[in-house]
């Protein structure tokens, strides 16, 4: 669900650009006063994970596959603000080291895969999993749910900012400079897949991990207050 | 069919094969290998927000033939650099340009069976395709030609913070490391298992993989945390080489 270089206008990724720094950096503020510990290795290896949960294919019913993206995974496990910034690592080592995604895009995907899909899908389980328990059934089923709902909200994000390219940036002849297709053709293109095969995928992988380790280890959702895991603490 | 187990294995071997030619491209004596990597850094910038913020094809052309001369004056096999851009990385772009030749009204080019191409379609599609392809093209050439270790070096001598150097440079090592784990895990299930088996025990596989490889970032950041405070970290990572200034860079 990367946006490469190309797709969208430097104004519309430079926007975004500006809307996730002052997040980046009030959730390093937070990280710094929850972690005990140095928290540069704990983010990274966060970091490869999440790079790896993108990288893994689900098995789905039908024998097809899909991919995860792993936002809510990362945030139900870890809580929000330390899942911005893993998140946000993930993409930049896959844009300056592996030249995947984009450079002046890298924004708008912070935005959408880093802050959004985590934040979005992390609310949507905490309401869904009301007093639930770890190992219960409940409690996985609505990680699960936390997961789907996160990454259609961020497909939907997508199809907007591409659709809006047309309108937005284009010759005096009309033809457009970037996405050349409008929010008629973005929206239904990026939600459909999604609202099938991508959330499918995004929900069995988020509440499987939460299932097998609030089963097997049940320390690492420690709650506290202000909801997040022990893990990160 | 490649299953779930082939296609992420896949994946694994394709990262790891990408760093090791990013290893051997950036040993060789070309003129992006020679370059400050400061320096490499802020071109890549400017020529990626070149590629967006171009409004003809003539100027994107051109950009992308700058990509090509760069690319054969650093050493790059042009017929490799080709086919990574062209063929791996915008074959989804070039899908996604496709209906555009068609879905776009305007004056009729030429006609393919009952499809017809029109002129603003072409200029339409071929504006992505150019646009996406030069962007890729200067990202890969950094990529390609600028070892990890010296790309955290020139991001801290452009004044990037030390943590989100550290940060960036520590995941991209246990990156590497993690993608191994996976691959063993991954080969040791492919080995053990004969035909097919239930989408819901796969399903269990990758539940319990992934669980597993969550518990093992937490043993290994905290294994890392140990020896870095044991080597007397501080805070502020030290570069392994000096800074350099050749008269190339001019």
């Amino acid at each position: 669900m990367h946006i490469p270089d190309g797709y969208i206008s430097p104004h519309t990724s430079g926007v975004l650009y500006l809307a996730s720094i002052p997040l980046l950096c009030l959730s390093m503020r937070i990280v710094r006063s929850r972690i005990k510990q140095s928290h540069i290795p704990l983010l990274a290896l966060l970091a490869a994970f999440s790079f790896l949960i993108m990288m893994f294919n689900i098995p789905l019913p039908g024998g097809t596959t899909g991919h995860a993206v792993g936002g809510v995974l990362v945030a139900i496990l870890v809580g929000p603000w330390p899942a911005l910034l893993a998140v946000t690592l993930a993409l930049a080592v896959q844009a300056i080291f592996f030249g995947d995604g984009g450079i002046i895009t890298l924004g708008a995907n912070i935005f959408n895969l880093a802050f959004v899909m985590p934040f979005a899908g992390y609310l949507v389980f905490r309401v869904l999993a009301g007093r639930s328990e770890p190992g219960e059934r409940r409690f996985a089923l609505a990680a699960a749910l936390g997961g789907y709902a996160g990454v259609n909200l961020a497909a939907a994000l997508v199809g907007f900012e591409l659709g809006i390219q047309p309108l937005l940036h284009h010759l005096p002849d009309g033809t457009p400079l970037y996405c050349p297709y409008s929010l008629s053709v973005t929206l239904p293109a990026m939600i459909l897949p999604h609202l099938t095969v991508g959330g499918l995928a995004e929900a069995l992988v988020t509440g499987g991990v939460v299932a097998f380790l609030g089963k097997y280890h049940t320390e690492l959702f420690s709650y506290t207050g202000t909801g997040h895991g022990k893990a990160a603490e | 069919m490649a299953g779930f187990l082939e296609k992420t294995l896949r994946s694994g071997a394709d990262i790891l094969e990408r760093s090791l030619t990013v290893e051997s491209w950036s040993r060789r004596r070309g003129f992006l290998q020679k370059t400050d990597p400061r320096l490499k850094i802020v071109m890549l910038v400017v020529l990626v927000l070149l590629c967006s913020l171009a409004r003809s094809h003539v100027h994107l052309a051109i950009l992308y033939a700058t990509a090509l001369l760069l690319a054969v004056l650093s050493r790059i096999d042009p017929f490799f650099f080709t086919k990574r851009v062209w063929i791996f990385i915008p074959a989804f772009s070039g899908l996604i340009a496709l209906p555009a030749l068609f879905l776009t009204p305007g004056s009729p080019l030429f006609s393919i069976g009952p499809m017809t191409v029109t002129r603003e379609g072409a200029s339409t599609a071929a504006f992505l395709v150019l646009r996406v392809s030069s962007s890729v093209s200067f990202t890969l050439l950094f990529a390609l030609t600028t070892p990890w270790n010296e790309a955290m070096q020139a991001l801290r001598g452009l004044r990037v913070p030390a943590v989100a150097v550290s940060l960036l440079a520590v995941s991209y090592r246990y990156l590497l490391l993690l993608i191994r784990t996976l691959s063993e895990l991954l080969t040791a299930r492919k080995s053990r298992v004969l035909g097919r088996t239930p989408c819901r025990r796969e399903m269990d596989f990758v539940s319990r993989s992934a669980g597993f490889l969550f518990l093992r970032s937490l043993y290994i950041a905290e294994g890392v945390h140990m020896s870095m405070i044991s080597r007397g970290y501080t805070g502020e990572p030290s570069p392994a080489e000096k800074e350099r200034d050749g008269g190339g860079d001019a």
